[in-house]
């Protein structure tokens, strides 16, 4: 019981030490590589690991613009000149993704 | 794309694979919470000839419905597993997705072995045990120990159920803010000794707080708001 307890303790603390950078500071080849790594750990489930080419439920997204990935991920809405490529409006809004959203954009470029 | 070309393309299959399992995972759990919720209930309350009929004309057929829903539950469940991998590319498992997904099948694989290795075995010496009593022979000594290493392994998939639905439903409807700063070793080492405590309690251990209905409930609710907060500490 005390090894337990100390396995859980260990890796609470560990947990705790890891910040996210702000992503001002980030260079423009590190923000393209944060906005890769936050796509595949948020978006491949419905969208291409390749953002170019066509997902299971999401369509291929590469070249989105700043407007439309601010609509659909903080509001699950299009801009009001977009004329979306589905209309199955299965995206659930992801608003914990706010500050996220210039890497991402800068990988989609 | 005609409908039809749609229902045969890897879209198309995913989702008749999908139907089954929840067709399949309905029959299973279905079962479950009619055991648990249900048959215990009534058969605490009915008199000997009632349960010996309970025991060797009804469970045969419930058990037979309840075990091949969970095998068929399984396999529709690793179909759609490897096709999603097959898809997206192996890093789909470490992503928000893929983490409440992962944790709603260790559980579902947990419940499946429990029905095949715990409950199956050990109910067939409770209802061989029945039927002969049924017939006018002595009782198997060996039902009386088995039968509560049933009721815990039943018990511990009621519990498991609430938690494993939630992260099933939740991996598409309610997706984890996952970040290259998310401790996803944390989260595994975490709700890995939990599962592991569970687990080895529903083969070795006791009943606890499990043993009524609403013991099992609460504990299953509380279960999945654990996960969650550790999801939370650790995303």
């Amino acid at each position: 019981m005390k090894f337990i307890f100390y396995f859980l303790f260990f890796f609470v603390f560990s947990a705790c030490t890891k910040k996210p950078p702000l992503t001002e500071q980030l260079t423009p080849e590190q923000l393209v590589e944060r906005g890769k790594s936050i796509y595949t750990l948020n978006c491949i489930a419905c969208h291409n690991a390749d953002p170019s080419l066509e997902g299971t439920a999401g369509p291929a997204i590469r070249g989105a613009s700043l407007d439309l990935l601010q609509a659909k991920i903080l509001n699950a809405t299009y801009p009001a000149s977009h004329k979306p490529k589905r209309d199955t409006k299965l995206m659930p809004k992801m608003a914990h993704l706010e500050k996220e959203i210039p890497a991402l954009s800068n990988f989609l470029r | 794309m005609s409908v039809l070309a749609q229902l045969v393309s890897l879209e198309g299959i995913s989702f008749i694979l999908k139907w089954l399992h929840l067709f399949f995972g309905l029959l299973w759990i279905g079962h479950l919470y009619y055991f648990n919720f249900t048959q215990g209930s009534a058969m605490a309350q009915a008199d000997a000839a009632t349960k010996s009929g309970i025991t060797t004309k009804l469970l045969p057929i419930a058990l037979w419905w309840f075990r091949w829903g969970a095998m068929w539950t399984m396999l529709t469940g690793i179909i759609l597993l490897g096709i999603k991998g097959h898809v997206s590319g192996m890093e789909v498992y470490t992503s928000g997705w893929g983490i409440a997904i992962l944790i709603g099948v260790t559980m579902g694989l947990t419940m499946w072995a429990n029905v095949w290795f715990i409950i199956w075995p050990n109910q067939q010496i409770v209802m061989a045990s029945a039927t002969q009593v049924a017939a006018g022979g002595a009782a198997n000594p060996q039902a009386a120990i088995v039968a509560p290493k049933v009721l815990l392994a039943s018990r511990t998939n009621v519990l498991f159920s609430i938690p494993m639905l939630f992260f099933m439903g939740s991996a598409s409807h309610l997706p984890l803010p996952v970040t290259p700063e998310s401790n996803l070793c944390a989260v595994t080492a975490v709700l890995g000794v939990l599962w592991l405590l569970i687990e080895a309690n529903a083969i070795k251990g006791k009943i606890h707080f499990m043993q009524t209905v609403k013991g099992v409930m609460t504990v299953g609710f509380v279960l999945t708001a654990i996960i969650y907060v550790v999801l939370a500490a650790f995303i």
